[in-house]
């Protein structure tokens, strides 16, 4: 038997096999002792390569600046950098980890990164759903391993089981998952080998074919009425699509089914620091708790499943018997319209095997690539032999440790952000690009980052306190000018083609979307997340088909424009003038409906559409983003002075100072203090403006601008 | 006279260039090492393109295929053009008066009925494929051809392009929503102004001076670059080109008053601006049912807007050297459906050319007597890409890296249509 299996439908045989008994506590995992680990591997394998140029570490201030950004995704505030001023200078580090770890925003951070490894799409069948689930794990912290089984292996309706929003992004298809799980979890681009052996590593085609039958049976089905499609489902056919030889070689000879089978090796023997040992009692502990309380609770043993059970919070991924619950429903009252998938489950269990070392080695390299501006393997998503990692042994450490955590996220990115590696500086811009490029490539300095475009817009968002107003209620009356297309019937008259339209060129059977005006591209819809997340019940099926094939078919003549009576609907544009009070506020863009649209601020900066496998964020610069930043609403009003923010009271009224107001605004902007020199500038910038309230701004827009704000220190 | 800077990919840090080149590999960028190739450039016959974009699959029947006198051909009648022996769709009769500039190919050999699918081809001559995005072909013409002047290389109007893909996203549009709408992103916020605006640029620079040496000027010299475009395309008069509402009303009126009207303008005062390639993007193809009404407000918007155009810079002589182009992902079924409507059809459909080299009063292929199949001169989308390329003297087979280093040829495995061209 395998050491670790702990699915659902194992849960019964894995208790009847052990008999572990109850431990008292769980093991434990120090971040801090792995971190110092990682720190002593790392200059023991550079010592064996020749000395690079060591960077600076960082000033506090920097540091809270860098960390701030890498575990809540933004700038840090004027309270916080006060309140870790005020803590002693040789903790204050370590407390500042110590409390981002623990931010709710730490989850809205880490759903960008998650939400680019996964592709997470919130337009996608089951989007929204699947955006706020993966949300919710990081939230809750649920271990890797279980996520990523439940993101293989899901069945369902999409939306309803969030998780089928993974295999159902390319909806379904074998071959695309075949590459996309070996890409995605174990950093393997095994998609080369679909229709050719791979060009610089070992796949072979068959191999590739032996992955792709996991998926074999793998089906997206539409549950149409009347052309309406009421529900996508992720179901498991009987028959496998997967056969050999391929289609283009077996030039019309018979082709027999392929075995399943997983190419990637499973390493048998423990590491160093025991981790398949460790995990063992790890699971061992969680499982007995999991049925001592089952025991407490009166639940039947059906009801265990896997997972953390560190917390049973109601929604908790890891809760016990929601899930059990789910997977009950899913055999007995659904199981027609979406069978569970055996083979997925097989393969979700190799995945994530505690012994297949590219699955928890491409996890840690990520993490460390996202956090040091470098990964061990680069790219992130390549290793091959002929792309060895930089520093095998330390990445091979961390990799243990993230098992022997039992795939502990959280445990992860403190074990990197406490490294001395983390607080190392960027090399001075004159030093010269082949001694920087070995240093960073050393990790004795670290790479200079940009912002991402989410932490970007936060940034100026938090600087310009524009989460909530800043101007009193009615400051900001403006009229606004918008479209909106508005249906009217109209009579055909077939005795006359060509008879003018009678509002320019709208007369479409579709109701064209609406172009969004002006400053929409910062704009962005907040998902309620919870909101997504609400489970309908097992029963939602017959809800579907609640409207009559003639309501079914009225909707759709109404969308095709035609009407019954010869009459047909025409969409005009109409121009509509408002009067609104423009109060600019701004909602976190780590929480908007992801991918952002086209054009908007998010994308412009970088995000993609997360359509395929190959896009990744695009960090050039372009003259865009400039002209977004230069001339955008966000920039602008985060610039602009607000009575209400507390900066105001140090530059307008009886008590005004004038040299507090700029520091201030260097610390909420930049989390420095200016030099003397910035400061003199700073008064002279003031004292040409037409009021020190719009130097101020002019100062702050410049700021938000500079190249120093764009970089992480 | 207008000036040439770099193409869209100026704004390349050069570092990481140099880090791509000596390790092979880099984390998440655009790294293009060029593949050289055997084979002649072509000489350029055009210089810009006008791509319209009409999204949901045009019947071909009823537009520049008519089978006059069959049952498929239902409401629309043919009507003859200025060029002998060709007849296209009674909803263009203006643009019938053109001919002599226009080459039709009636005989496009498509392969995907799915609307996501075949735009995706028609757009990018690629197949879709989870692992990789290709570019769209204004994407492919803008990084393969100086930026001439002030305005961005590619604009679309109307809708969106395809994205860049693996070409980054510098080779991506600039999106302008409604033409005639000014984009606010274009000038200072107008409680700012010019003025006070000019002096943030100057507080601008001196900060961003006092910071240098603190960043790697490999860094900062790509936001320079695309800060200074930036104030540049702010102040450039060639932005005029985007108010097409300062055009006479007599000329307004000749390209027909409707968005799409507006949009054919606009794309013409660009390419007088020089920018390369402009997409004029309009759906509503998509008639399932009730196709002959709804064919016929396509014509009456599209008709004098079209003609208008060709007219215009036939006259200006930026005819020669601007290839129009309209497309379309799929054609429409012959057989006309119990809701009086047409259904989709990739197996043969039309597009039109005219301008940039392109001989006109032509029709290139064909398709059999209902529209079902082409009958002779089948071609492949593909090739329709290869034709655009080697227009703008761009070598099509030219391959270029994608970011995992896969080479990958500019157009999918196209050969240049020969007739095409005079």
């Amino acid at each position: 038997m395998k050491g670790l299996l702990f699915s659902i439908p194992l849960a019964l045989a894995t208790l009847a096999f052990l008999a572990s008994p109850a431990l008292s506590a769980p093991p434990t995992i120090d971040p801090g002792v792995t971190a110092k680990k990682v720190d002593a591997l790392l200059s023991q394998e550079n010592s064996a390569a020749p000395k690079t140029l060591d960077a600076e570490v960082v000033s506090d201030l920097a540091f809270l600046r860098r960390l701030t950004l890498d575990l809540s995704g933004r700038i840090p505030s004027e309270t916080e950098i006060q309140k870790y001023l005020a803590a002693p200078a040789d903790s204050r580090r370590a407390k500042a980890i110590a409390e981002f770890m623990g931010n709710d925003q730490f989850a809205d951070r880490w759903a960008v990164f998650f939400g680019d490894l996964l592709r997470v799409r919130y337009n996608a069948d089951g989007g929204a759903a699947f955006q706020a689930f993966v949300h919710e794990a990081i939230r809750t912290n649920t271990p890797y391993d279980v996520l990523t089984r439940r993101l293989i292996a899901a069945s369902g309706r999409a939306n309803t089981q969030a998780e089928t929003g993974f295999v159902l992004n390319d909806e379904a298809d074998a071959m695309a998952l075949t590459g996309v799980v070996s890409q995605v979890f174990m950093g393997v681009r095994i998609s080369c080998a679909q229709c050719h052996n791979h060009p610089f590593d070992t796949w072979t085609r068959e191999q590739f074919y032996q992955l792709a039958a996991f998926f074999g049976k793998t089906q997206r089905v539409e549950h149409r009425v009347k052309m309406q499609i009421l529900g996508i489902f992720l179901n498991e056919r009987t028959e496998t699509t997967i056969l050999w030889p391929p289609e283009d070689k077996a030039q019309g000879k018979p082709r027999t089914v392929v075995k399943a089978k997983f190419p990637f090796e499973l390493d048998e023997t423990d590491g160093p620091n025991k981790h398949l040992a460790r995990i063992k009692e790890l699971r061992d502990f969680q499982t007995a708790e999991a049925k001592a309380r089952a025991a407490k609770a009166g639940t039947s043993v059906d009801d265990l499943i896997e997972g953390g059970g560190k917390v049973t919070n109601k929604g908790d991924l890891s809760d016990v018997t929601e899930e059990a619950n789910a997977a009950r429903r899913k055999i007995d009252l659904q199981g027609d319209l979406y069978r569970a998938s055996e083979l997925r489950r097989q393969l979700a269990e190799f995945v994530t095997d505690p012994r297949n070392r590219s699955y928890s080695r491409s996890m840690v390299n990520r993490v460390w690539a996202e956090l040091m501006g470098r990964g061990f393997v680069n790219q992130v998503d390549d290793f091959r032999n002929d792309n060895p990692p930089s520093h095998p042994k330390t990445l091979d450490f961390l990799a243990d440790e993230f098992v022997a955590s039992g795939f502990d996220f959280r445990f992860l990115v403190e074990s990197i952000v406490r490294t001395s590696t983390y607080q190392r500086g960027h090399l001075p811009g004159t030093i010269a690009a082949p001694e920087r490029l070995a240093a960073e490539k050393a990790f004795t300095a670290l790479p200079t980052r940009r912002m991402n475009g989410e932490a970007l817009f936060d940034s100026i968002v938090v600087a310009g306190h524009l989460f909530k107003p800043k101007h009193p209620p009615g400051s900001n009356m403006t009229t606004v000018l918008s479209y909106t297309q508005v249906a009217v019937a109209v009579k055909e008259d077939l005795s006359k083609p060509g008879s003018k339209p009678k509002a320019g060129d709208t007369a479409m059977p579709a109701p064209p979307k609406v172009v969004a005006g002006a400053y929409d591209l910062e704009r962005g819809i907040e998902v309620d997340f919870k909101k997504a997340l609400k489970k309908n019940d097992g029963l939602e099926v017959d809800q579907m088909t609640a409207k009559s094939a003639e309501e079914l078919e009225a909707e759709m003549m109404m969308k095709s424009g035609r009407m019954p009576a010869g009459t047909r609907v025409r969409y005009i544009t109409k121009e509509l003038k408002t009067i609104v009070d423009d109060n600019p506020q701004f909602a976190s863009s780590m929480r908007m409906a992801s991918p952002a649209p086209t054009g908007h601020f998010l994308r412009v900066f970088g995000q993609t559409d997360r359509a395929t496998l190959d896009e990744r964020r695009d960090h050039n610069p372009s003259m865009r983003q400039a002209l977004m930043m230069l001339n955008g609403k966000l920039t602008n009003e985060a610039a602009r002075v607000g009575s209400l923010e507390p900066v105001y009271k140090l530059i307008s009224g009886a008590k005004a100072d004038v040299d507090a107001a700029i520091k201030f605004v260097y610390r909420e902007t930049m989390t420095r203090e200016p030099t003397a020199d910035e400061v003199a500038d700073a008064k002279a910038i003031l004292k040409e403006a037409a009021t020190p309230v719009d130097g101020l701004a002019d100062l702050r827009w410049a700021l938000l601008n500079s190249n120093e704000f764009r970089f992480i220190p | 006279m207008l000036s040439e800077s770099n193409g869209c990919r100026g704004y390349r840090v050069s570092r990481r260039g140099f880090v791509g080149a000596a390790a092979g590999t880099f984390l998440g960028m655009n790294i293009r090492s060029l593949v050289a190739r055997a084979g002649e450039d072509r000489k350029a016959t055009a210089e810009h393109v006008i791509l319209f974009w009409n999204g949901g699959g045009m019947s071909h029947i009823d537009t520049f295929d008519p089978k006059p006198g069959r049952d498929v051909q239902g409401d629309l009648e043919p009507i003859k053009t200025s060029v002998a022996g060709i007849q296209i769709s009674e909803i263009f009769p203006e643009l019938a008066k053109q001919m002599k500039h226009i080459a039709l190919i009636r005989s496009i050999a498509g392969t995907n009925g799915d609307h996501g699918r075949a735009t995706y081809q028609l757009q990018t001559s690629y197949g879709q494929s989870s692992n990789l995005q290709h570019p769209g072909v204004g994407s492919v013409v803008v990084s393969e051809r100086k930026t001439l002047g002030d305005l961005p290389a590619y604009v679309t109007v109307g809708g969106l392009a395809p994205k860049a893909g693996y070409l980054g996203q510098s080779c991506e549009a600039y999106f302008v929503g409604r033409p005639g709408e000014k984009d606010p992103y274009l000038a200072f916020p107008s409680a700012i102004g010019d003025v006070r605006g000019s002096k943030r640029l100057d507080i601008l620079k001196r900060i961003n001076e006092k910071q240098a040496g603190t960043l790697p000027t490999t860094e900062t010299a790509g936001t320079q670059t695309a800060l200074n475009d930036a104030v540049r395309l702010m102040r450039s008069p060639a932005l005029e080109a985007f108010e097409v509402r300062k055009e006479k009303p007599e000329v307004l009126e000749r390209y027909g008053d409707s968005e799409f009207g507006r949009s054919a303008l606009l794309a013409r005062r660009l390419v007088e601006k020089g920018v390369r390639f402009v997409q004029v993007n309009r759906g509503g193809f998509d008639v399932h049912s009730n196709a002959f009404p709804a064919m016929r407000d396509h014509g009456e918007v599209m008709d004098p807007a079209l003609a208008a155009l060709i007219e215009d810079l036939a006259q200006s002589g930026l005819l020669k050297k601007t290839m129009i182009v309209m497309l379309s992902e799929f054609g429409r079924t012959p057989k006309i459906n119990l809701t009086t409507g047409r259904d989709h059809w990739p197996s043969v459909f039309s597009c039109m050319f005219a301008g940039g080299g392109v001989k006109g009063g032509q029709v290139i292929g064909s398709s059999d007597e209902d529209g079902m199949k082409p009958k002779d001169r089948p071609v492949k989308v593909s090739h329709l890409h290869a034709s655009i390329c080697s227009a703008l003297g761009i070598d099509h087979e030219k391959e270029v890296m994608t970011p995992l280093q896969r080479p990958m040829k500019l157009v999918d495995n196209g050969k240049r249509i020969d007739e095409l061209f005079s």
